[in-house]
């Protein structure tokens, strides 16, 4: 995917989160300013992606591990100037309503696989069901665990 | 790049997807009990539905399909950025139970234990390396077409569990976590949005929402929580699955008497 293409998609996809944030009930104005700072990061994070590889060739991490990482880098608190700002301004766009359109476009891409699924059948549909509960389960315990022990 | 650029002028799944988008916030959060199970319904579950509906009805075609297809990977920019701001303000909080949450990674490989017992008993053979060293999502497949090949049984294994995981993932794991924060309390809330980070965001998001929903005065904690548990699961989750899971999937099938298939 080209830059030009990588922007306007996500551009695209930034205006489908800021109709979810209105249906929720949030003004057009935060909806605005807040997608307008997630924009910045993604950018960043593209850019950070786009220059190690061009620095040292190495293309390790996916861009969304830099998006990620750069958007808690520029909100926690009292380590950069823009932080408050960034955070409160991202808080506005709810996260559920970016997650709308990822399974909108997901599920009309999702017919394509059917054919394959229907050859697997449904036993393999069991064993993902017990492997999303096994990873579940298996982590909260450990989890719960280590946070007991700590508490003592 | 042919592809995109054709995805991106197909004026069409943009239209399906706004339409989509629409009804299912409209739609809203549908919170209701089945027994003593609370479950939480969420947007993005009624999108996934409907947009696959899109295609059951015949309203995208396969090269609709494989066009939307290509595009799949940029629409998660904008939620990572997200999900980044909301770790950032918990950030001290998400340190100090850094331990909770790096030993934690290691309940991923729950897959492996829960996984290959039902998959060898279903008499999967071979699939079920694929199928359980972990949750499969895109990484995994490469994992597998690498090693063992697409075509082999292993690479039907993990093919079957990423589909089963892009059709009802969402789904499932919104019911699931649903179902154990409201039945079993000796999970604390912590430790379930930490269990929720597994590598998808979609995932973590589905599983995360019922929280949310239960305990929404540690709202905040908790969705820090689950989105760090997820950044590190989908840091760590190829070298766990190269070191640890699919070195002790095949040991488990070993001792199963799943016999590997001559060639």
């Amino acid at each position: 995917m080209t830059n030009v293409q990588m922007a306007i998609f996500t551009l695209m996809c930034a205006a489908l989160s800021v109709v979810a944030n209105l249906i929720q009930g949030v003004a057009l104005e935060p909806s605005l300013v807040g997608i307008a700072v997630l924009l910045a990061i993604v950018l960043g994070g593209v850019i950070i992606y786009k220059l190690i590889y061009k620095l040292t060739g190495w293309k390790g991490l996916p861009t969304v591990a830099y998006i990620c990482t750069l958007g808690t880098i520029v909100t926690v608190p009292d380590f950069l100037p823009c932080a408050a700002f960034v955070g409160s301004a991202a808080s506005k766009v709810s996260f559920l309503g970016l997650c709308t359109p990822i399974l909108a476009y997901a599920g009309l891409a999702v017919g394509k696989d059917m054919e394959m699924f229907k050859k697997l059948g449904w036993k393999i549909v069991v064993v993902g069901l017990f492997v999303f509960c096994g990873t579940f389960v298996g982590s909260a315990v450990i989890a719960e665990l280590v946070l007991r022990s700590m508490a003592k | 790049m042919e592809m995109v650029s054709k995805a991106l002028r197909n004026w069409k799944i943009h239209a399906l997807a706004l339409v989509i988008l629409v009804i299912a916030e409209f739609i809203g959060n549908i919170a209701f009990s089945i027994g003593p199970a609370k479950v939480v319904l969420i947007p993005m579950l009624y999108a996934f539905v409907l947009g696959a509906l899109c295609g059951v009805f015949k309203l995208v075609n396969m090269e609709d399909m494989e066009q939307t297809s290509s595009l799949v990977g940029v629409t998660f920019f904008l939620l990572m950025a997200r999900y980044g701001t909301l770790v950032g303000p918990s950030f001290w909080k998400v340190v100090h139970s850094a331990p909770a949450l790096l030993l934690q990674e290691f309940g991923n490989l729950g897959t492996i234990l829960l996984g290959v017992p039902v998959a060898v008993a279903l008499g999967l053979g071979r699939a079920t390396v694929g199928a359980a060293f972990s949750i499969a999502r895109e990484s995994s497949l490469a994992l597998v077409g690498e090693r063992y090949g697409m075509d082999s049984p292993e690479g039907i294994g993990v093919m079957g569990v990423y589909v089963t995981g892009t059709l009802f993932g969402t789904l499932f794991c919104g019911f699931m976590s649903s179902i154990i924060a409201s039945t079993i309390s000796w999970f604390s809330p912590e430790a379930l949005a930490m269990a929720c980070g597994t590598g998808s965001a979609s995932m973590m998001s589905a599983s995360l929402a019922p929280l949310v929903e239960m305990f929404p005065d540690k709202k905040d904690t908790i969705t820090a929580f689950a989105a760090t548990s997820n950044m590190i699961s989908g840091l760590d989750g190829v070298y766990m699955s190269v070191f640890i899971g699919l070195p002790v999937t095949e040991f488990l099938c070993r001792v199963l008497g799943v016999k590997k298939e001559s060639k």
